[in-house]
Parts: structure tokens; C-alpha cells; sequence
């Protein structure tokens, strides 16, 4: 492979990056104040959320399905935790346990929907979108009201901060976008989970129990749903059932601009956090032009859409760059 | 300005003397193998043309072309006079062309009838609704016409694959009125029963005046029916022939091809030509004196049984032995390894490692017990095309290249740099994704795959297939070579002359039975061939 052709084909690969960087520099001459050290990490604080249901979501996809009801574990994880806490078993439920409960719960929702997916065969749209609506119902039933005020110790992963006024929870994703961008890339696990992604029948010729990597799959995106519940909910200090409505779509499109697609078997946790970052800063620099809230929720759409586009044009250039070489080595050897 | 010829065309008044399909040069290029190259052919109105050849000759990839389902790379496709340089799948069929694909092409989720009138329902009420009464009268006439005692309502699906079969036979004569029909292996899937309505039905049609373009892998069909028949090799026309100038012997030879003759004097090997006798002379090849061998077996089945695919299947491979599986498409050699391998249930039977029963239900467990299958779908089964090279050359060997949790890339990368080196693979770079590899090199990939899990048992399903012949010849050396030295082997191929080549001994599967098998000195493609067909030379051993 010649050398221009192997920088660009790196390119092709971290495009997300690319952009991520382009982004980052255009808006750092044009929008005021855009490229501070406190927007910088204000954009990272305020993107730590949504990029963990990114990262829940690009799992689901690697593994070739897709999870509606994560914005509903979202608020659902955190809200049976604080409910026990705070008004069932306020002398048992400590803090920590109740961090523990969120993340049980969340887990518990995944397994469910990976069980009823792999096992009973059910169509993952279908059943996702029965779980949203069904655990986003009983929140609304059991939350009438806001519950405040939390615990400081439940509320620091959300809203603690760290020496230089660094928010705990930037550390914490980072973290986690880390270790799982590991287990996936470098563990026998990893491996099986992506392949098993990529092609269901072929990886259980290979002798991977592929309905075992899809229930992995979903608690994971469930636990990493309640770990977005319990920054929210940090965050703002109290828990009210509407916690994550309309974020699932989002999720979709950071998860697919970091390189995940629906086909499966494609997308890195590291892509992921590219994603995530680029819809974060998407809105902040718009919030700092002044544009109104709806607006910028209609650009969302349209970054959305942009990145579609992006992705079949990746998957053009990269034809299109093979098969000259392919062209190419015709030539020598004829 | 609109050209004069417009005006000039008339209507071409078919001429009995003139060959209603006419192919030029055709040429089909797959990356990685030649399907096609160069092949003329001309068939007659009316008559039933037979194409015959062995698999991978390139018979599906030529109807392919003329039924408008695969475009060819170069030459020209001419059907009653017109030229189609772009043939399409409905322009094929607006010239008149059927086909009834080997595996029957049905919408399972609907009726009988609306498959039949697909996707021309009739209608009514302008044009707006379907007539479905008149659908189903029509449809019961042509079941009728069949022979056929079914409910137009009955869903596709519920058919079996001979029934759906005779039906698309049926849609073909009878609602599309095709002036050429062609049969793509028909006749694999069918009962007796099925096989008597079918030709009833292409008597019918020839009698009609219809154009039959028929393929076949069994000889005896061929004659039966065929007014010529045009030999393909290597996905080149060999040539020609008419009914009258063949017959069993010369067919079967002008298909496994004049060198068949010479074949056994091939490197290494014992000639045919000098006998059983010979074959315990210390001839140093591959299938040399010590073949008939009497070591225990490594595996070892017993009366292995799957409904409606195999019955009683025993046969056992020891250590450094290779044994071959040779049958039809449909014979049930496929299913056999797959069975063995825990990717289609078993109803009865013992499968036996190293003298001990063992229940492989599915592939996770077969490879525990060192037992590894290379699947015939290499794309579908055989790769997860998405991932690099190099994780699919370890997909299924990733205990030997991990510690405790992480891979030990500096081993992976060593042992995948093995494996290439082993197996002449070609490619820019170990993350390079599979499916930008040519069909050789990626088979070439799924080879290594299941080398790297060192198994004591290979069950390798056609592991030539859809490759050039450089490539194959690498892969078959490897088997033979490689695979051999620590492992019992058992191979299907869609070639004879390919176990031949590697095999010590051939067991022939007919019909989902073993008919009979062949020690290395017994090898002669003709005979191979007839056995195949379901005709065996001697008593059963």
C-alpha cells in the first residue's frame, strides 16, 4: 500500500476524530470564548451523560441490535434506588448501597431485554420499545412528584468536584470509555463480542455463544444507562420522571458518528466518545451563538443527518481508494 | 430527428431455422476466479438443450446470464433475434425466458396461487382490485394441469421444496407461457414421485414447441430428455454433442475431461493403470504402501441418522489419514459433517473421539473436544467479513494467544504471521478487512482459521470451492500436506478429481446412504463419477 494511500486510509478510520478537531479549531476562531479552559471543560461535564448511553448504545449496536429503552433506565435506575433510600428503608439503604441498587437495576433491565432478545428470539426494536414504555410508565407512577434532596454521597459521581474545579464525572467516563475500549480491543472477550456483532452465524460455527454476547451487550448498555441516571440525577440533585425522555435518539446519532453501524461488528468504545463529544460541542458553541433551545435541537437533527452522509461517503472513498490499488497491482503484475 | 429505422422494424416472424438463443463470447470475472471465459453457444427452437459439466464449470453462472440474473463481464446474450447487451431480470422474462432455480424461489408467506401469478395478479374493477376468483379457478386448472391435488390457498411456505419446485415448473409453462425455460438442477430435490410429475411436464412442454435449457449432473437424466447437450469445463464449452453421437461412458468422459486418462499418472501417485497389486509397491507418494492403515481410529461413527437428509452413516478416520466424501449436491454429504459438528440435530447414531461416545451438540463444544469444521459458506459461515485478518485467523483459537485477561498481541501477531506464511496468503496488512481480499485469499483465511485451533479432527466442506486454480492447488496441498500431519481429515469437494488428488480413501454418499468406498488404488474419475450418480461397479464393502 502506498504511503498517501495508508494516511488516508487512517483517516477513513478516525474520521470522527477528524472532525472532532475540525470542529473544535473552527470554533475556537469563530465563536467567543469557545476554546477557555472552563468551556473546554464545561463542554466535557455537560456531554458526560449523554455519552454514556452513546457508549450503552454503540455496545448494543456493535452488536447488531439497538436499545430504545435506555433513556427510560436512565431515570427508572436511579429513581428505584432513591426511592428505597429515601422513603422505603431509609436505615438500610445507605448511599453507597443505593449507588449499588442503581446499577443492579439498570443491569437487571438490560438482562432482561438481552434474555427476551436472544432467547426468545424477539425482535430487539420491539422489545426495547415495550421496555421504555413500560418502565418510563411506572416511573411516572411511583414519581408523581421530584424526590430531593439527595444524598451529597449519591450525588458526588453527578456533581462533585475535583481539585481545580475539575467535575468528578469527566474522570469517570473517561475511565470507563477507557476500559471498555480495552476489554473490547484487547481481551479474548472483546473479540468474541465484536465478531459475534458482526456475524451472527459465522461466530457460532466459531464456537461463540452468541446469545451469551447479546445479553452482555444489553446489561451493559443498561449499566452504563444507570451510570447516565445517577450523573443526572447528581447533577441536578433530585430525581423527576422525566429524567432522560427524548435522549435515545441522540444516543443513535453519537453512537453512529463514532463509527458504529447497523449492520454490526463495527465501532470502538474511543469512536464513541468522539461521537458523544461532537454532539456536545455541537450544542455548546451553538448555546454560546445565542441560538434558542428548539433550534438547536432541530440542528441536532441535521448533524444527524450530516454524519450519514459522512458515513457513506467514508464507505465510497475507502471502494474507491481499494479499488485502484487493486487496479494498481494488476498493472505490475501484467 | 427521429432515425428512419424506427420505421423500418417489423416484427420478426419466428424462423424454425433460427437459433432462438444465441450466445457470442460470453465471459463472466468473479474477483479472484473466471467463472466464464469465452463461451459460444447456439440452441434451437424447440429443442431441449442439455448443459452438463462438474461443479464449478460455470452451468449456473451461463443460465445465470441468459435468465437475466447475472450480468456478464464480456460477449453477447441474442434471444429470438434481439440483441441484449444488458439483460435484465425482467427484460428476460419479457423475451420469454423462465427459470426454475435449484433451490425453489417461492414467497413463502403467500398462496400457491398469488406465487403463481406473481407479481401479474389478475385483476378487476379497472384494474384496481385482484380478481381473486378467477384467480383461483385458473390456478386450480393449471394445478390440474400438473397433476397436482392441492388447495390454491395453501401457503408456499407449507410445501415441500419438490412440490414448490413443480410448481414454479408449472408458472413457468403455463401462466408466463416462456418460449425458453430453464432448469437449474431441478430435479436435486425431488421425491420419485416428484421426478415422474416433472418430466411428464417437460414431455408436455417439448411436445408444445418450448425451448428447454437443461443442467444436469446426472447423466442419465440428460439422455433421457436432451436433444443436444454442450459440455462445460473449467467454465469453457468443451463442445456440442447430440443425443444420438453419446452415450453413458463417452458423456462421463467429455465431462471429467481427456486428461482424466493421464490423471493417475500424477506425481507420487500409483498409477490405476497398474492395479491393486501395485499399490503395496513402495512407491514414496502420498497414497504409498502403508495406506491400508490399522491404527485406531480418531473418529469413528456409528448409524448416524438424520431424518430426511442421512440414514446409518458409519465410517471411521484414524490419525494422518484423509478421507474423502464424495456424493451430489443433495446427497447429504454437507449435512453429514455438519452434523458431526453440531450445526444440524442428529437423530440417531454415536459419534465416537478416540473410542469414546461424545455428544457434540454444538460447534462451541466440537471445538472443545478438538473437533473443527470449515464451513462451505465461506462468507456467510466462514468469516466475520467486517473484522481483520488477523482476528479472524485467531477467532477460534483465542485461548492460545491470551494470559489471563488480555491477548498477547506480540504472540498474535506472531501466530498469525505463522499461519499467512504457512498458507501463501496474500494480503496488504493484518488489519486489513476481510472482505477486501479476493475469494482465494479469504478461503485461504478461513483454512488458517481452523488450523490454528490444532485440532485432532478436520471436517473441511468443499474447502475448494469458488477459488482459481492456483489458489486451490495451494489449498489442497496444504490439506494434504499440513493438515494431515497431526489429524484426521474428512473432505468434500466439488470436484472429484480434488479428493483424487488428496485422499487416501473415498467414501461414495448417495441419496443420504454410503453406497460404497475406495481405497487409493481403486481411484479412477469415470468410476467415481458413475458412483456418484448412484451406480456402483461392484458389491458394497
Amino acid at each position: 500500500m502506498k504511503r498517501s494511500t495508508r494516511i488516508q486510509m487512517f483517516l477513513i478510520e478516525n474520521l470522527i476524530w477528524v472532525l472532532v478537531a475540525a470542529f473544535f479549531l473552527i470554533n475556537a476562531a469563530v465563536t467567543p470564548r469557545f476554546a477557555s479552559y472552563a468551556n473546554v471543560v464545561n463542554i466535557l461535564y455537560h456531554s458526560a451523560i449523554m455519552s454514556m448511553l452513546v457508549l450503552g448504545q454503540g455496545l448494543v449496536l456493535i452488536n447488531g441490535k439497538l436499545d430504545l429503552s435506555i433513556e427510560s433506565t436512565l431515570g427508572f435506575a436511579p429513581g428505584i434506588a432513591m426511592l428505597l433510600a429515601m422513603q422505603q428503608f431509609p436505615e438500610i439503604v445507605g448511599p453507597v448501597t443505593a449507588i449499588a441498587i442503581t446499577l443492579i437495576v439498570g443491569g437487571m433491565l438490560g438482562w432482561f431485554n438481552g434474555f427476551c432478545i436472544a432467547k426468545l428470539k424477539i425482535n430487539p426494536l420491539l422489545q426495547t420499545l415495550a421496555t421504555m414504555i413500560m418502565i418510563r410508565g411506572i416511573l411516572l407512577f411511583i414519581f408523581p412528584f421530584s424526590l430531593f434532596p439527595l444524598d451529597p454521597l449519591y450525588r458526588y459521581a453527578g456533581a462533585g468536584r475535583l481539585p481545580g474545579n475539575i467535575p468528578v464525572s469527566i474522570p469517570l467516563i473517561l475511565v470507563i470509555f477507557f476500559i471498555l475500549n480495552l476489554v473490547l480491543q484487547y481481551t479474548p472477550f472483546g473479540r468474541r463480542f465484536v465478531a459475534a456483532g458482526g456475524d451472527a452465524r459465522a461466530s457460532h460455527v466459531s464456537g461463540i455463544n452468541v446469545d451469551r454476547m447479546t445479553i452482555y451487550a444489553f446489561v451493559l448498555a443498561g449499566v452504563l444507562a444507570a451510570v447516565a441516571g445517577l450523573l443526572a440525577a447528581g447533577r441536578q440533585g433530585s430525581i423527576s420522571n422525566s429524567m432522560g425522555e427524548g435522549m435515545v435518539l441522540l444516543s443513535f446519532a453519537g453512537a453512529l458518528m463514532g463509527g458504529a453501524s447497523l449492520q454490526g461488528g463495527k465501532g470502538t468504545p474511543l469512536g464513541m466518545l468522539g461521537g458523544a463529544l461532537l454532539l456536545g460541542m455541537f450544542s455548546n458553541s451553538l448555546n454560546l451563538l445565542g441560538v434558542g433551545p428548539s433550534l438547536i435541537y432541530a440542528s441536532k437533527g441535521a448533524l444527524i443527518f450530516v454524519a450519514l452522509l459522512l458515513d457513506r461517503g467514508r464507505i465510497r472513498w475507502r471502494g474507491y481508494l481499494l479499488h485502484k490499488e487493486q487496479l494498481e497491482a494488476l498493472e505490475h503484475r501484467s | 430527428m427521429w432515425p428512419l429505422g424506427v420505421f423500418g422494424i417489423i416484427p420478426r416472424v419466428s424462423n424454425a431455422k433460427e437459433p432462438i438463443l444465441t450466445l457470442r463470447g460470453l465471459s463472466k470475472l468473479y474477483p479472484g476466479t473466471v467463472a466464464l471465459q469465452d463461451v459460444d453457444l447456439e440452441v434451437e427452437r424447440g429443442e431441449t438443450h442439455g448443459i452438463i459439466g462438474k461443479n464449478g464449470a460455470g452451468k449456473t453462472t451461463l443460465v445465470g446470464i441468459v435468465a437475466g440474473l447475472v450480468q456478464p463481464s464480456a460477449g453477447s446474450v441474442q434471444i429470438n433475434g434481439h440483441d441484449y447487451s444488458r439483460l435484465t431480470r425482467i427484460g428476460a422474462r419479457k423475451a420469454g425466458v423462465a427459470i426454475v432455480p435449484q433451490e425453489p424461489q417461492l414467497v413463502q408467506q403467500a398462496t400457491v396461487a398469488e406465487n403463481l401469478f406473481l407479481p401479474d395478479y389478475l385483476r378487476r374493477g379497472y384494474g384496481l382490485l385482484v380478481d381473486w376468483q378467477t384467480m383461483h379457478r385458473r390456478a386450480n386448472e393449471i394445478l390440474r394441469r400438473g397433476r397436482l391435488h392441492l388447495d390454491p390457498r395453501t401457503r408456499a411456505g407449507d410445501l415441500g421444496i419438490g412440490l414448490q419446485q413443480i410448481l414454479l415448473m408449472l408458472k413457468a409453462a403455463y401462466v408466463e407461457q416462456a418460449e425458453i425455460i430453464i432448469l437449474d438442477e431441478a430435479f436435486a430435490s425431488l421425491s420419485e414421485r416428484e421426478e415422474g410429475l416433472f418430466y411428464e411436464l417437460i414431455r408436455e412442454r417439448k411436445a408444445a414447441g418450448c425451448t428447454i435449457l437443461h443442467i444436469s449432473h446426472r447423466i442419465d437424466e440428460l439422455l433421457e430428455v436432451c436433444d443436444r447437450m454442450t459440455v462445460l469445463r473449467d467454465g469453457r464449452s468443451i463442445g456440442t454433442v447430440r443425443r444420438a453421437e453419446v452415450d453413458k461412458d463417452s458423456l462421463a468422459g467429455l465431462i471429467v475431461g481427456e486428461e482424466s486418462e493421464l490423471r493417475p499418472g500424477a506425481p507420487g501417485r500409483p498409477g490405476t493403470a497398474i492395479g491393486p497389486a501395485a499399490a503395496g509397491s513402495p512407491a514414496g507418494g502420498p497414497h504409498s504402501a502403508d495406506a491400508p492403515v490399522e491404527r485406531p481410529p480418531v473418529l469413528e461413527l456409528r448409524g448416524l441418522t438424520r431424518a430426511e437428509r442421512f440414514s446409518e452413516i458409519s465410517f471411521s478416520v484414524a490419525e494422518n489419514e484423509v478421507l474423502g466424501l464424495a456424493g451430489l449436491i443433495g446427497s447429504g454429504r454437507s449435512s453429514i459433517l455438519r452434523a458431526i459438528f453440531g450445526l444440524e440435530p442428529l437423530d440417531a447414531g454415536e459419534i465416537r473421539l478416540n473410542g469414546k461416545p461424545v455428544r457434540l451438540d454444538r460447534p462451541a463444544v466440537a471445538l472443545r473436544h478438538g473437533v473443527v469444521y470449515l464451513p462451505e459458506e465461506r462468507d456467510d459461515e466462514g468469516l466475520i467479513t467486517t473484522l481483520s485478518v488477523k482476528t479472524n485467523l485467531l477467532l477460534s483459537a483465542l485461548r492460545r494467544v491470551s494470559g489471563r485477561v488480555f491477548i498477547d498481541r506480540a504472540r498474535e501477531r506472531e501466530l498469525a504471521r505463522e499461519l499467512a506464511k504457512q498458507l501463501a496468503l496474500h494480503f496488504a496488512s493484518f488489519d486489513q478487512e476481510v472482505s477486501e481480499l479476493s475469494g482465494g485469499n479469504r478461503q485461504k483465511v478461513v483454512v488458517g482459521k481452523v488450523l490454528s485451533t490444532e485440532p485432532q479432527v478436520f471436517l473441511l466442506d468443499e474447502p475448494t470451492k469458488g477459488i482459481d486454480i492456483a489458489a486451490k492447488a495451494g489449498i489442497l496441498r496444504i490439506i494434504r500436506e499440513g493438515l494431515r500431519a497431526n489429524s484426521a481429515v474428512v473432505v468434500t469437494s466439488p470436484g472429484l478429481d480434488d479428493l483424487i488428488e488428496i485422499c487416501d480413501r473415498i467414501v461414495v454418499v448417495h441419496d443420504g446412504r454410503i453406497l460404497g468406498s475406495f481405497q487409493a488404488h481403486e481411484f479412477q474419475e469415470e468410476r467415481l463419477y458413475k458412483a456418484i450418480q448412484g451406480k456402483m461397479m461392484q458389491p458394497i464393502r
